[in-house]
């Protein structure tokens, strides 16, 4: 422990706000313009789930997978690891997240799972995420001065992809989805702390759809607890 | 690295600046040279202000910001610095300075400091392969230990690639003001060429024991953090400069504060980092002019107290 407990919070940031900015551009320069197709695909889901398709939840959670092993590749090993060596031990969680998700939208798929029914809040609790996940960070980039060219984009950063996973899973009528929440919540935490390090207004967003996330979940199971007591 | 004597001191035909006995010597130098100070343990002599890359060259792919830190670079060259430090914790920085010195042709009066970082014993000499690669030299000029950790298995092994003539000097370092008292013990008890650790006007605690232990024993010093990270400038810029600083040269309260440092007779180089080249100038400025004496630092310090 001795290794370790001389350093703070502070010691593991390793880039400036600029460096971190200019990670987005250059991401944004190489992947144009599949960031719409992106977007496009999360609104047709959210869609979807606002509809309670029966193929809302499994459709949902193979986008889902494929944005996290997209943001494995080109965000933590393409990019983030070359500023932030913990890139280099992050990029496995978000495989395994990837991984996870594609095996509950097979077992949803297979077994029909639907969307659990949410009392009014806590559907909006969880649509919160979904939607900030989807729009809210290219908004955010502009509205800060940075750039719509900064902004951070649903499958190829990691924010707005852990953000939105919270909240599609808070809709799974299983105990998988705190499974599942483990490590884009964690993620959210890290984010969150290291855009406050870097004094960036924003740092507070993916922390509170988190939140917003888990709450959505929790007000559903204590709403379906009731209703089987009743 | 380069071993002999400096290229940019016989170009210029400069006599050698002295090493400063004591505190408040002025610099005998050329004009706009820095004030060199001697390592204790070879006699060679460095400029007192090199170059740190703590967070500034951590810029990873990116073409533009790499670029800009090589300008960094040159500047620091072309004025007169040598040392630049740096450390496997620090993200893509070696890489950059690879970059730096490759785009410069390999300036031989660069003096390459680096560390050890890493728990694991066996991983060191590792380490140091993959250190040497990212700046693109045959061998290193000092490898330090970065923050003790597992410091006497890689002190060994440092002491065998110096003993191999691989790297030059022997170091170990702390930052913020952690672990004084096990590095004093490591001062006492092992031969040590460099040790850096955190000295500006706010940490003042390496003066009671660390920095007159390093003169008593013959250790170079390297100071990091003279800025803080920037938030002494940040927190002081809104000030008026002490009616002194004139008296010292200083302009800025930059080259207040690191004046203050590198006029302690034990410190032989402060590492400040920076993204900017007027930066960079900046401080090599201040290394360039008079230095406050025992009484002006101390009414630098009681200046800065009543802020």
């Amino acid at each position: 422990m001795q290794t370790w407990s001389g350093y703070s919070l502070s010691d593991f940031l390793l880039f400036s706000p600029r460096v971190y900015e200019r990670l987005f551009v250059l991401l944004n320069q190489d992947l144009w313009p599949v960031q719409a197709a992106f977007i496009a695909t999360g609104l047709a889901i959210i869609l979807l789930v606002r509809r309670r398709h029966s193929l809302a939840l499994p459709l949902g959670l193979l986008a889902l997978s494929l944005a996290w092993a997209n943001v494995t590749i080109v965000f933590f090993l393409g990019r983030y690891q070359a500023i932030n060596w913990l890139g280099t031990y992050l990029a496995p969680f978000a495989m395994v997240q990837a991984a996870g998700l594609l095996l509950l939208a097979i077992a949803t798929w297979r077994r029909g799972v639907l969307l659990r029914p949410m009392p009014h809040v806590a559907l909006w609790l969880a649509l919160i995420p979904l939607l900030l996940g989807l729009l809210a960070y290219p908004a955010v980039a502009v509205l800060s001065g940075r750039g719509i060219e900064a902004g951070q984009v649903i499958a190829t950063a990691a924010d707005p992809t852990a953000v939105a996973t919270l909240g599609l899973l808070a809709f799974v009528p299983s105990r998988l989805r705190w499974l599942g929440m483990i490590i884009p919540a964690a993620w959210c935490g890290f984010t969150g702390l290291t855009l406050w390090l870097l004094e960036r207004p924003d740092a507070i967003i993916a922390p509170l759809a988190a939140a917003s996330a888990l709450l959505a979940a929790t007000l559903s199971v204590r709403s379906a607890s009731q209703a089987n007591a009743d | 690295m380069r071993v002999g004597r400096r290229g940019f001191l016989q170009g210029a035909g400069a006599v050698a600046a002295f090493g400063v006995a004591g505190i408040g010597r002025p610099a005998v130098a050329a004009a706009n040279d820095p004030l060199l100070r001697a390592i204790p343990s070879t006699g060679e002599k460095l400029p007192v202000v090199g170059l740190g890359s703590w967070i500034t060259f951590n810029v990873g792919n990116d073409p533009v910001l790499l670029d800009e830190s090589a300008d960094v670079v040159s500047t620091f060259f072309a004025n007169g610095g040598r040392m630049i430090d740096s450390s496997p914790m620090y993200g893509s920085s070696q890489n950059t300075i690879g970059y730096a010195l490759k785009k410069l042709g390999y300036p031989d009066n660069s003096f390459a400091a680096d560390k050890i970082w890493t728990a694991s014993p066996g991983e060191g000499p590792e380490q140091f392969a993959q250190t040497r690669s990212l700046w693109g030299v045959e061998r290193m000029d000092l490898m330090q230990i970065h923050n003790l950790l597992s410091w006497r298995e890689h002190l060994d092994m440092l002491n065998g690639l110096k003993a191999a003539g691989r790297i030059r000097y022997v170091g170990i370092t702390t930052s913020h003001g952690r672990r004084h008292q096990e590095l004093e013990r490591i001062m006492t008890e092992h031969p040590l060429d460099f040790v850096q650790l955190t000295y500006n006007v706010m940490d003042r605690e390496p003066e009671q024991r660390l920095l007159p232990l390093a003169r008593e024993r013959g250790i170079a010093v390297i100071v990091n953090r003279p800025y803080r990270r920037g938030e002494l400038i940040s927190r002081f810029s809104g000030e008026a400069l002490p009616p002194f600083a004139e008296d010292i040269g200083a302009t800025s309260w930059a080259q207040l504060l690191l004046k203050f440092i590198i006029a302690h007779p034990a410190v032989t180089c402060a590492i400040p980092a920076t993204t900017k080249t007027e930066h960079v100038k900046e401080n090599l400025e201040a290394a360039a002019g008079p230095l406050p004496d025992a009484a002006t630092r101390q009414k630098i310090i009681d200046y800065v107290d009543q802020l």
